[in-house]
């Protein structure tokens, strides 16, 4: 697919990139993209949808590909950071001495290597675990020690691969001060996710991959306008509990369309105050048991379904 | 030399390890440098633990790193293969003789034509066998599938190589006498056998050790080829 285009230097450039794994498993198929300096890109899909794949080729990966990949504001290995979603360290080593090495190994000196882990070490909150082996950390902390090389690390391009996988509420906040930093330095951010509104609130844009293929790239204010302005109301109930038809639920007052999966129901209303106690009430007469009730509006998970006609969370839904 | 340092460091961050590396030996061994065994036995004996100490234990830690992505993360890193080569088998060849070096005081103490100066030449000719041997095992770790198949790999090719070395047998026919010339593993026969007064002589070494210097020099330099095996994807 030809790339939405940022509109600052590019720091990374591919085109037309596809990718088939050795067993024979394709998993990118033409799939193009621009990132600029100090932008950050948002990567949707569910699992398998050629996520990792991707960031993988755009770290520089060995594997052969079809397509380009131009780094033209990274053109060394070392301006380019990738933090994986389950990443590999010297278990038997502490967190500061991973740290030091990787750094040291892209080049940086012993003492700024040193200096500039402890900081972002500090920023994601692992200082007190710092020289702790890492064997003895969680999978969480692996995460932020991984993100604070990766922030560390001064490159050009950062990629993160699904790096809110395994961080707490707290550090989902780090991550995003950080990433507001990074590209308020110039730093180009990729990263992938499976949390929309994580991707909407961080990211200057927001890609839809899909079954391999990017099949759609835009500011996530872009993406939602073909949702349309209606409020979304989406209550959850105990699964496979709900009986009610979703062609019931979308002849309640004020809703103009339903749409239910085995644990939840979704309306788009054009007025919650009326629509939500006429929907309340057909589903309590179903016998379903409601767990919990939010209004909110129109999200990039919806987008991502009325664009690639597949959900993000693989559940069943009618 | 920052992989150097990682080597070093991950030694002293698992002494439990590094304890076992250095009593096994001793334990092993001991009882044959005091046994009345023959001398070319010994010298047997010793030669192939010594080059199974340093060949399995380069080749299998290599096998886990590229299985669990380590050396994924470190190329990442743009580091040179060469480089990332040049100092992991340096460092293992450094810390198989820091490791082996109570049991080959064992030795010495019971071989009865030690002197300084054949401790100097065996000192020598374990320090070219381990660098053959730990850039040998990284080789053959690119080349199999599982801690299996290398440390199966390790072995054949180290028995093989070992035997033309004449660990096995003495070498009189002509073609066995010119395999022994150019084997990286004669120096090491020659210099036991010296200490323990087992036929010393024997082919002339200088040739063997260039061999070794010289394969050691063209797995270095082809490193960036045959790498691609440790990294992602996995191809094994």
């Amino acid at each position: 697919m030809r790339p939405a285009s940022p509109a600052g230097d590019p720091v990374l450039r591919a085109r037309a990139v596809g990718f088939t794994y050795p067993d024979g498993s394709v998993a990118l198929r033409d799939v193009g993209l621009d990132v600029a300096v100090g932008e950050a890109v948002g990567l949707l899909g569910p699992n398998g949808s050629g996520k990792s794949t991707l960031l993988r080729l755009l770290a520089g990966a060995a594997g052969r590909h079809a397509g380009s990949i131009e780094r033209p504001g990274a053109a060394r290995p070392a301006d380019v950071a990738l933090a994986l979603d389950r990443p590999v360290f010297r278990e038997w080593l502490s967190g500061a001495d991973n740290a030091t090495a990787l750094l040291r190994l892209r080049g940086h000196p012993v003492d700024g290597a040193r200096a500039g882990v402890r900081e972002w070490i500090r920023r994601f909150d692992l200082e007190g675990a710092a020289d702790r082996p890492v064997g003895t950390y969680s999978r969480g902390m692996r995460t932020r020690l991984a993100l604070a090389i990766g922030f560390a690390s001064d490159a050009a391009l950062l990629l993160l691969d699904e790096p809110l996988a395994s961080l707490d509420p707290g550090g989902h906040g780090r991550l995003a001060t950080a990433l507001a930093d990074a590209r308020r330095g110039g730093l180009g951010i990729v990263l992938s996710t499976h949390d929309p509104s994580f991707a909407a609130a961080n990211c200057d844009r927001v890609g839809f991959l899909c079954e391999g293929r990017l099949v759609a790239i835009d500011t996530p204010p872009a993406l939602l306008a073909a949702l349309g302005d209606a409020t979304r109301i989406e209550i959850r109930v105990e699964p496979g509990a709900v009986a009610a038809d979703a062609r019931d639920l979308a002849a309640s007052p004020g809703v103009r369309a339903a749409r239910t999966t085995e644990d939840r129901v979704l309306l788009e209303v054009d007025d919650a105050a009326v629509a939500l106690p006429a929907a309340l009430e057909r589903l309590f007469a179903t016998g379903a048991r409601v767990r919990g009730v939010e209004v909110r509006p129109p999200d990039l998970r919806e987008a991502y379904f009325a664009l690639t006609g597949a959900r993000l969370e693989r559940h069943n839904g009618t | 030399m920052t992989i150097w340092w990682l080597a070093w460091r991950s030694a002293a961050a698992r002494r439990r390890l590094f304890a076992w590396n250095v009593s096994v030996p001793v334990a092993l061994l001991a009882p044959v440098a005091f046994s009345a065994a023959a001398a070319p036995h010994r010298v047997a004996v010793f030669g192939v633990f010594f080059v199974f100490f340093a060949t399995f234990g380069s080749a299998i830690p290599t096998v886990r790193d590229a299985g669990d992505g380590w050396l994924d993360t470190v190329f990442q890193t743009g580091v040179s293969r060469s480089s990332w080569l040049a100092q992991t088998a340096l460092a293992a060849t450094a810390l198989d003789l820091v490791q082996l070096l109570p049991v080959t005081g064992l030795l010495l103490a019971s071989a009865p034509d030690a002197s300084p100066v054949s401790d100097l030449i065996l000192a020598g000719a374990m320090t070219v066998a381990f660098l053959f041997a730990n850039f040998l095992g990284v080789l053959l770790a690119a080349l199999v599938r599982s801690l299996a198949e290398a440390a199966l790999a390790s072995a054949a090719v180290s028995l093989l190589l070992l035997h033309f070395a004449g660990f096995f047998r003495t070498p009189v026919t002509a073609w066995t006498r010119v395999a022994a010339s150019l084997d990286p593993y004669t120096p090491l026969r020659v210099a036991l056998a010296r200490v323990h007064a087992a036929g010393a002589g024997g082919p002339p070494t200088l040739l063997p050790t260039l061999v070794a210097l010289g394969t050691v020099l063209a797995i270095a330099l082809t490193a960036r080829l045959w790498t691609r095996r440790f990294e992602w994807p996995a191809m094994r």
